[in-house]
């Protein structure tokens, strides 16, 4: 990251017809692209998805307005990049509903037990956590996705989710809340 | 038999902590000379800009606007266009005119 003059002067370079000033963009926020993309796509698709976000910041750069921060305004198009693929995901069929294997199971029941213990934050990091998170998430709709993913996982508040995505504070307050109670039905219904 | 007992803030906090470690996951990568071709290679369609988004819809509708066209210059050379006004002056003066007007 860098302080915002200098991602005002490659801005600028570019609008007037630099396109190889983007690249001084891509160098100082290709991390910041990274780090939101890893939180929304699977592994195998986060270059390519990083990348269209990237492409799409470039495309819409005349857009961007000097009163806003330049990673918010990345950082919104990122998520909706990867909202997007979400989208053509599920349009696609190309979503697998993956049932829970036995070890997921083995590893709710530990959850369950740990539910007042301390043991719970060693289970949380472990691979399964990732991959029952996974599946239950493929039984959500791409908006409900995003929407949980931003608000009740990442923990950033409505407003900020509702910029990021574009929508209203009141439909991201209502998916959100149907969102979590649908995912927690999805993994509750997968317990021992 | 104790079942399906995990409070949902616990979840959550499970989950949390789950998609939080998907961003420390060493995947992919975002090599600037990848990123620069791709965007060369997309150059012609250039910035876009609300005129640009304006422009491609306008060239977008053209067969349809120009299909339009060609439909209402037909219409327009098939239908008389004398208004009743003009007709009832024309009635009104000259009454034989009706039969060469085929009215």
């Amino acid at each position: 990251m860098s302080d915002g003059s200098a991602d005002m002067a490659d801005i600028r370079r570019v609008l007037a017809g630099d396109v190889d000033a983007f690249g001084g963009l891509v160098e100082r926020y290709r991390d910041h692209v990274l780090r939101i993309v890893r939180r929304h796509v699977p592994p195998d698709r986060v270059e390519e998805t990083a990348q269209d976000a990237m492409v799409r910041a470039y495309q819409s750069l005349a857009g961007f307005r000097q009163a806003e921060s330049f990673p918010r305004w990345l950082a919104a198009i990122t998520v909706r990049t990867c909202y997007d693929f979400w989208r053509r995901r599920y349009r696609r069929r190309e979503v697998v509903l993956s049932q829970l294997s036995e070890a997921h199971r083995q590893w709710l029941e530990k959850v369950q037990a740990e539910d007042a213990g301390d043991d719970w934050q060693a289970l949380s990091d472990r691979a399964e956590a990732r991959e029952i998170l996974e599946a239950a998430m493929a039984r959500l709709s791409a908006k409900d996705r995003m929407v949980i993913e931003l608000v009740h996982l990442e923990e950033r508040p409505v407003a900020e989710a509702a910029k990021l995505l574009g929508w209203s504070r009141t439909n991201v307050k209502v998916r959100a809340f149907r969102a979590r109670r649908r995912l927690h039905q999805i993994i509750l219904e997968g317990m021992p | 038999m104790k079942r399906k007992s995990i409070s949902p803030d616990r979840l959550d906090q499970v989950l949390r902590r789950a998609h939080r470690a998907k961003a420390e996951l060493p995947a992919g990568s975002l090599p600037i000379q990848v990123v620069m071709a791709r965007i060369r290679s997309r150059d012609q369609d250039g910035l876009h800009t609300p005129w640009g988004s304006f422009e491609t819809l306008v060239w977008r509708l053209a067969p349809a606007t120009g299909a339009l066209a060609l439909a209402l210059l037909g219409i327009w050379m098939h239908i008389n266009l004398i208004g009743d006004a003009e007709l009832f002056q024309i009635f009104y003066a000259e009454p034989q005119m009706l039969s060469l007007l085929n009215f």
